[in-house]
């Protein structure tokens, strides 16, 4: 990859990581630390990784730089695990994706970012699979999980007829 | 239970033991519970369900409207991005070799000749539109040239010296014997008159020596 080329990625998908990690940890600070490390590590290998492949290189170096700051924070939610009986809190909103956004708060991280990396950036759930390291079968049970979650969420709240 | 007869490999031969209620264990789709159903009904709206649970879930669907239109519902549970952006992502930013020769010699050479175009071509402009801009000046403090005076003629006055003849028989007489005083006219000194634009005080006087004529008094004393 060139140098222009790794521009072209920061120009890309820079927001796209960011939005991703943002919102699986919901801390803006921690987010930029982030994806400015996750470039950092793509600077030092810039000659050594494609261009067709830096996207979900980009995803894959952040999802694990996020597991592993989330690991060493213990105030950050739990990556595999929530509290069922704060899942349904009150509801002011009535804006269908804002609400869907407070839901997703509620889930476990991992199930975030499954959930995240399908509707933000669309990939297919090997890809999700090849980010997160889990297995193809485990991203689709953790994204069903996650839409029933987020449907119950809706129904418990009322905005959900 | 039976054993076969090869004594050299003995092994066991199943019975045939039935269930005897086989039917119980039987289930349909509708059987599913709600968990269940939701899970099937997520996956049928991601188009994830394999080809024979597709099959079943259609089933399902056609005996009953409703459980279709509810599993349609998953199909809204999707999260659009907010347009959310990195203030930091410009630092991120490398510099290409290209972009690096571009801003350590183009760029000063650039800057250098637009200074010296600027130099070249707009300098007589300005020229040209300061001689056409005509003198600023406001009546008040503007000073016509007939209202300078003429400096006074310079007068060169020249007084000989009075010759003294003293009677050394009365040395108290003193006799002065002739005065000449010559006067002259000298020209006035011309000095440039430029019309001023400032408020100045001139003061359109010459200065030139006068001479006075005098007598010195200690000549008189050192005659003797």
């Amino acid at each position: 990859m060139t140098v222009k080329e790794y521009n072209n990625a920061v120009r890309e998908f820079g927001d796209h990581v960011y939005r991703f990690i943002y919102r699986s940890i919901r801390d803006s600070h921690r987010a930029g630390d982030i994806v400015q490390d996750t470039y950092e590590k793509l600077w030092r290998c810039v000659t050594e990784i494609e261009y067709a492949a830096v996207k979900a290189w980009l995803f894959t170096s952040a999802y694990n730089r996020m597991i592993d700051v989330i690991r060493k924070d213990s105030r950050l939610v739990d990556v595999e695990f929530y509290d069922d009986a704060s899942l349904y809190a009150e509801e002011s909103s009535t804006d269908l994706n804002e609400v869907l956004h407070h839901a997703l708060e509620k889930l476990p991280a991992v199930q975030r970012s499954v959930i995240l990396l399908r509707d933000y950036e669309g990939y297919h759930y090997n890809e999700i699979a090849e980010i997160t390291g889990l297995t193809e079968h485990q991203v689709k049970t953790y994204i069903f999980r996650g839409r029933v979650a987020l449907k119950n969420y809706l129904v418990k709240t009322s905005v959900w007829q | 239970m039976a054993i076969n007869d090869d004594m050299d490999y003995p092994r066991l031969t199943p019975p045939d033991d039935r269930y005897p209620a086989p039917g119980n264990l039987f289930r349909s789709a509708g059987d599913l519970t709600d968990e269940q159903f939701d899970l099937l009904a997520a996956a049928w709206s991601e188009n994830a369900l394999p080809d024979d649970s597709l099959a079943e879930i259609e089933a399902l669907f056609a005996s009953d409207p409703a459980k279709k239109e509810y599993a349609e519902s998953f199909g809204q549970l999707r999260l659009r991005p907010y347009d959310e952006k990195w203030n930091g992502l410009r630092s991120l930013l490398r510099t290409t070799p290209t972009a690096r020769i571009i801003r350590h010699v183009l760029m000063p050479v650039l800057a250098a000749a637009a200074v010296i175009f600027a130099i070249l071509f707009l300098r007589p402009v300005t020229d040209k539109q300061t001689s056409i801009k005509a003198p600023v000046s406001s009546p008040e403090v503007a000073m016509a040239p007939e209202t300078v005076k003429a400096a006074p003629a310079v007068v060169k006055e020249v007084i000989q010296k009075p010759e003294l003849s003293v009677n050394k028989a009365s040395p108290a007489t003193v006799k002065i014997t002739s005065v000449t005083a010559v006067k002259e006219e000298l020209p006035v000194p011309v000095r440039e008159q430029t019309v001023k634009t400032t408020p100045v005080a001139v003061t359109a006087r010459a200065e030139a020596p006068i001479i006075k004529a005098g007598i010195d008094s200690r000549e008189l004393l050192a005659v003797e």
